[in-house]
């Protein structure tokens, strides 16, 4: 039979936060759209999601999995495009013939989880995110066509500020959200799985501009998020229904299953 | 008549310096243009000094919505190079255009040949190509990110950009799912045409990853793992890493003539 295919950050890995905030889980909860949604409505399900994930896992992410099941749908949650990922390899190498599963890490349940472990066999991987901690107001640039040198500053910078305002606030960061979902396109294109990327809430930035590259063909982009879609249709703030600042409660989760989900997969095209 | 594309760095640029030192484009020292004018061939050249695969995916967008196209070869570059860029519309990208900062060139002097780079510039926006280069090289430091410890990693974000750009991304896996990630956004670009793509090394200082299938294999595209470098010496006894110009670097106009006249047609016949 085939398997339903969810891919996304905490939200999808059933975090749960405890009530002193001193401590964190996930799988553990019943906070999950995905796991809810697959109870609900019988349909067999692996979920590849883990805290802080972002677009730049989901290319190996999906490829893994449609490597591993037949499978006709997948559900991608676009996350923050504030999120990157750096790594360190011991032996300095560029990782040729790492394998897609390098990083995955099974739990073995009724749903099918998988998540990244952080370090394997001499190679590390860790997501970051431009936490509010970490921000440095911009300085300015001040590119000089007689002093090709003067972009120099971007290298002297900390990483934390170049990563942030000569990447991650470009349009560099929307090649690499594009080119990862063709990626994922063109390998859902040649197995007939349609995919549909969706923001959980309006935080998330979906783009506009989406044909860089080409129309997509198999993945379709959702045009409401779950919160627009169950405010209107279903009279919920979610933004008033956390667990802590960030993640949401029980119903969120079953509202996402019950009916966002089910209404993307009739209304996208 | 369907026209030829190629992608490149300075190589495929004409990239030369004269006697004075300054450096010079479009010049004769193109194999691209040499291929193009023996076979009769129209071509499209998009290439720039330090020009490397996160680019690549643009250009060839940029070049099949202009072309009717029946080749592409792929000079594959230095992997050591990477982009920054600088938005002061702060919009993530949504009014940047695929050809933004494309820039068309003189065509060559016998019109066959369409010559595009990326100007620096367009508006407020801005792009470069950076590298790793010598200068900026810093000695690795170690690494304290461990399970156990997860907020070393925040040394690392207070490291200089150009050294964790180099240890934490470059230098690991990260590289390599860019490099295979760009080649198959380029191969999704001609599927379900019979448009080839041969994706090929100058010499051998230039990494091919001999593992390419990390997310599938590639229909169109083609890796060449036999470098311009080797086939010219194997086959043609020529030691083009002593056929250079003054800088040391770039070949001089009978590389590109072999590369042209002898090694583009030995890819086109074996792979």
């Amino acid at each position: 039979m085939s398997r339903t295919l969810f891919l996304g950050d905490s939200h999808s890995a059933g975090f749960y936060e405890n009530s002193d905030g001193t401590s964190c889980t996930i799988w553990d909860s019943e906070n999950n759209y995905a796991e809810i949604y697959s109870k609900l409505y019988d349909v067999p399900s692996a979920v590849y999601a883990m805290p802080g994930a972002c677009n730049r896992h989901y290319p190996v992410w999906f490829s893994f999995l449609v490597d591993e099941y037949e499978t006709n749908t997948a559900f991608i949650q676009s996350t923050y495009w504030n999120r990157y990922l750096f790594a360190y390899s011991e032996r300095l190498d560029w990782g040729d013939g790492i394998t897609k599963d390098h990083f995955v890490d099974k739990t073995q349940s009724e749903t099918h989880r998988y998540s990244n472990l952080m370090s394997n066999k001499g190679r590390f991987e860790i997501m970051v995110g431009q936490f509010k901690e970490l921000h440095e107001d911009f300085k300015g640039f001040n590119f000089d066509f007689s002093d090709p040198t003067s972009y120099h500053n971007v290298f002297e910078e900390t990483y934390k500020y170049s990563k942030l305002w000569f990447e991650g606030l470009t349009h560099l960061q929307l090649r690499d959200y594009l080119s990862d979902l063709i990626v994922i396109d063109h390998l859902a294109q040649e197995r007939d799985i349609d995919v549909y990327v969706w923001n959980i809430n309006n935080r998330v930035h979906i783009p506009n501009t989406k044909d860089l590259f080409g129309k997509f063909k198999r993945v379709k982009f959702v045009e409401k998020s779950a919160e627009d879609f169950l405010r209107k249709d279903h009279k919920m703030n979610i933004e008033r229904m956390h667990i802590d600042k960030e993640h949401y409660h029980k119903d969120v989760h079953n509202a996402i299953a019950e009916h966002y989900i089910p209404w993307i997969k009739k209304n996208s095209k | 008549m369907k026209r030829t594309l190629f992608l490149g760095d300075s190589h495929s640029a004409g990239y030369t310096i004269n006697n004075d030192g300054q450096a010079l484009h479009w010049t004769e020292n193109n194999y691209a243009e040499i291929y193009s004018a023996q076979n009769d061939q129209p071509c499209a050249i998009y290439a720039q000094a330090g020009g490397c695969n996160r680019k690549f995916p643009t250009w060839v967008s940029c070049l099949l919505d202009r072309y009717d196209v029946n080749k592409i070869f792929i000079q594959s570059t230095h992997w050591n190079r990477y982009l920054v860029a600088n938005d002061p519309n702060l919009d993530l990208g949504e009014s940047y255009k695929v050809d933004t900062f494309l820039e068309r060139n003189e065509d060559s002097a016998n019109g066959l040949v369409h010559r595009y780079t990326d100007k620096r510039y367009a508006g407020n926006r801005y792009e470069a190509l950076m590298g790793q280069f010598e200068e900026y090289w810093d000695k690795y430091k170690g690494f304290k990110g461990n399970i156990n410890n997860p907020q070393g990693e925040f040394e690392i974000l207070e490291n200089q950009y150009r050294y964790t750009k180099l240890w934490h991304e470059a230098l690991t896996h990260l590289q390599l799912r860019d490099y295979i990630g760009d080649m198959t956004v380029i191969d999704h670009m001609v599927r379900n045409t019979n448009i080839p793509i041969y994706v090929w090394t100058i010499n051998n200082r230039i990494y091919l990853p001999k593992n390419t299938d990390l997310y599938r294999g590639f229909d169109n595209l083609k890796f060449i793992h036999k470098s311009a470098e080797d086939f010219l010496f194997e086959r043609h006894q020529m030691k083009i890493s002593k056929m250079v110009v003054e800088d040391n670097e770039h070949y001089n106009y009978d590389v590109h003539c072999a590369i042209a006249e002898k090694y583009l047609p030995y890819i086109e016949k074996n792979y």
